[in-house]
């Protein structure tokens, strides 16, 4: 067998791994159940949590990234090597021990003190919010280091030497330079942030219409053996994030085009 | 214009040694040196994109070591050119006035002038990746000029071009340099470029200046044996220089075996007297005697034979061998023309002259 029939034999697995796992949802889905199921006010109360949350999360986690992006790429600081190595936090510690950590903390006087003079975050929207950020902002900056690695310092000096202050650099130079990889980051990020169980359930908990969040709803209707409900709302995840993915990808090509 | 006391830096573990340096108004001052010798540290130095360790950076009169890059008002052309992938080259050029917010009709009259100059008046909305080699490094140059800067600092700007094009691009160098009335510190390793741009030169090798006087004096009188090196001279000879009672002054070469007599200043001969030397000198300097002339009435003669021929295309190198010492050789450059006048061959008997004025003493470190 050659390398070449190899490689595609292994992208055609993978399309047969998740493509079958799909279509094998079909077997309980049953179109009469489909639209009451989704139109619930419960599911309803789901989904827009979920998107809420998980943007949320992402226009702050994208935020912090960037700038902490460049700083990783392009300076030398005393704990620089700390802070790249903590990036990976939330793929080294399980999103579950990521959610029992942030619940310690608000069990601490520090944490106490937080929620009592600021927002209230176990279990409450703001808890989901705290979690999908814990768990996504270092994915986030490390995605756009490498985006902005990529880009040379040589147009930031130049950019100086014809009067750019270091944030017009920033801004006109490496920022845009640096788009394509921002923009696949930050679908990344959201992508992650929708899908966050672990860490939200061990936050938030599973209040229906308050912190029950998309991937936490599926849970808890195959726990109590609803295996159509379980479906429905895999399905309305594969829908967003699907579609999410196709119509950045159709963004994507329009802005090569213009 | 531009004057360096005394500047000192480091990167990484590379030391720029002190440098002192007046780059005159509207004038061409070029810095010779090999990869690697600090050439382009020395330039982020000035642009202030790196840490002055010591010594003091001004322009026109005003002390700007510590003024922000953005506010030294000293355009830079790196030797990638570093054209803004994303923007036009109208976008390009217009950039630094952009970040400045002072567009106005004066700087697109400057604009104008510049792009037409230059000739890339059709270009200005393509973007980098579409342009040639020659037109970037166009574009690249018009964009420095453009931000209304009068001192521009160029590393080895032409390198990435072929010959003809880099020829036709340092006379278009000169003639923007006089119009605009540009004060310019270039960086090269080539040597023909420097002496063609350069009204002043200095040679930067492994980090220390060792040579900074008007081009014609670095030609003739290279100021150390790292420089002739750097140069290409191979014809370069050990001895103790030795002061005559009749005021002349001869080297005995010891590795040349052979007393020569030098043209050498004589007001300088103290500090030589009775040292250990280099004399050397460049090969197209040196002449080969044709077949009836008299070797007596020529200075420093040797007779010997050819060794061997280098065949260069538009030129020749002949290696002699004189006949009183084994194993040297000396190196002779001779155009075409000159080479087939000769009619030399491997092996065959001639002699040479070392004139006086053309060998250059260095003192043995």
């Amino acid at each position: 067998m050659s390398f070449k029939h190899f490689s595609i034999g292994t992208a055609l697995f993978i399309l047969l791994l998740y493509g079958g796992l799909i279509t094998s949802l079909l077997y309980y889905l049953d179109p009469a159940q489909f639209l009451a199921a989704i139109t619930s006010q419960r599911a309803l109360a789901a989904i827009s949590l979920s998107l809420a949350a998980a943007s949320i999360a992402t226009v702050l986690a994208v935020l912090i990234a960037i700038p902490a992006a460049y700083a990783l790429s392009r300076y030398s600081f005393r704990g620089k090597e700390i802070v790249d190595t903590l990036l990976e936090l939330p793929i080294i510690v399980s999103p579950a021990a990521l959610g029992a950590m942030l619940l310690i903390f608000f069990t601490n006087p520090l944490g106490n003190w937080l929620q009592t003079h600021t927002v209230q975050f176990v279990f409450a929207f703001a808890g989901v919010v705290l979690a999908q950020f814990i768990t996504t902002v270092g994915i986030a900056t490390r995605f756009i280091k490498t985006a902005i690695d990529d880009v040379p310092g040589r147009y930031e000096s130049v950019g100086r030497t014809l009067g750019a202050t270091p944030w017009q650099a920033f801004i006109t130079l490496t920022v845009p330079l640096a788009r394509k990889g921002i923009i696949a980051a930050t679908v990344l990020t959201w992508a992650k942030a929708m899908g966050e169980f672990g860490a939200t359930i061990t936050l938030a908990g599973t209040m229906a219409m308050r912190t029950e969040t998309l991937p936490v709803a599926i849970y808890m209707h195959l726990a109590s053996a609803d295996i159509e409900g379980t479906v429905v709302l895999i399905f309305v995840m594969l829908s967003i994030g699907l579609g999410t993915l196709y119509g950045v990808r159709k963004l994507g090509r329009r802005g090569r085009r213009a | 214009m531009l004057e360096l006391q005394n500047l000192i830096t480091q990167a990484g573990a590379f030391r720029l040694e002190p440098v002192s340096l007046n780059v005159e108004e509207q004038s061409c001052h070029v810095i010779l040196g090999p990869t690697g010798s600090g050439k382009t540290v020395l330039l982020e130095t000035i642009l202030g994109l790196r840490k002055v360790g010591s010594g003091h950076i001004s322009l026109a009169g005003e002390d700007i070591t510590a003024v922000p890059v953005e506010k030294r008002s000293i355009g830079y052309v790196p030797q990638d050119l570093a054209l803004f992938p994303h923007l036009d080259v109208l976008e390009n050029i217009r950039y630094g006035n952009r970040v400045r917010r002072d567009v106005n009709h004066v700087h697109d009259g400057l604009i104008d002038e510049l792009t037409s100059a230059v000739q890339i008046e059709n270009l200005l909305h393509r973007l980098p990746e579409n342009l040639s080699g020659g037109e970037r490094q166009r574009v690249a140059l018009v964009r420095a000029i453009a931000s209304g800067c009068k001192v521009l600092l160029l590393d080895e700007p032409f390198s990435s071009v072929n010959e003809s094009l880099r020829k036709d691009l340092w006379l278009m160098m000169k003639q923007l340099q006089a119009r605009f009335g540009l004060t310019l510190l270039m960086i090269t390793h080539d040597l023909e470029e420097a002496f063609f741009l350069g009204d002043r030169l200095s040679v930067l090798i492994n980090g220390r200046m060792h040579q900074s006087s008007n081009k014609r004096s670095v030609y003739h009188q290279p100021a150390s044996l790292e420089v002739a090196q750097f140069f290409g001279i191979k014809n370069l000879f050990e001895g103790t220089l030795n002061r005559n009672t009749d005021g002349g002054v001869t080297i005995k070469a010891s590795t040349l075996q052979y007393d020569l007599e030098v043209d050498f200043d004589k007001t300088s001969t103290d500090a030589f007297d009775n040292k250990e030397v280099i004399t050397g000198i460049r090969a197209n300097e040196v002449m080969i005697l044709r077949e009836d002339a008299d070797p007596s009435r020529w200075e420093n003669t040797m007779t010997g034979h050819v060794h061997a021929i280098l065949d260069k295309g538009a030129s020749y190198t002949v290696l002699f061998s004189p006949d009183h010492v084994a194993d040297v050789n000396i190196e002779v450059e001779l155009n075409s023309h000159a080479y087939r006048r000769l009619r030399l061959n491997e092996g065959k008997k001639i002699s040479i002259s070392l004139k006086k004025e053309n060998l250059f003493v260095i003192q043995k470190a």
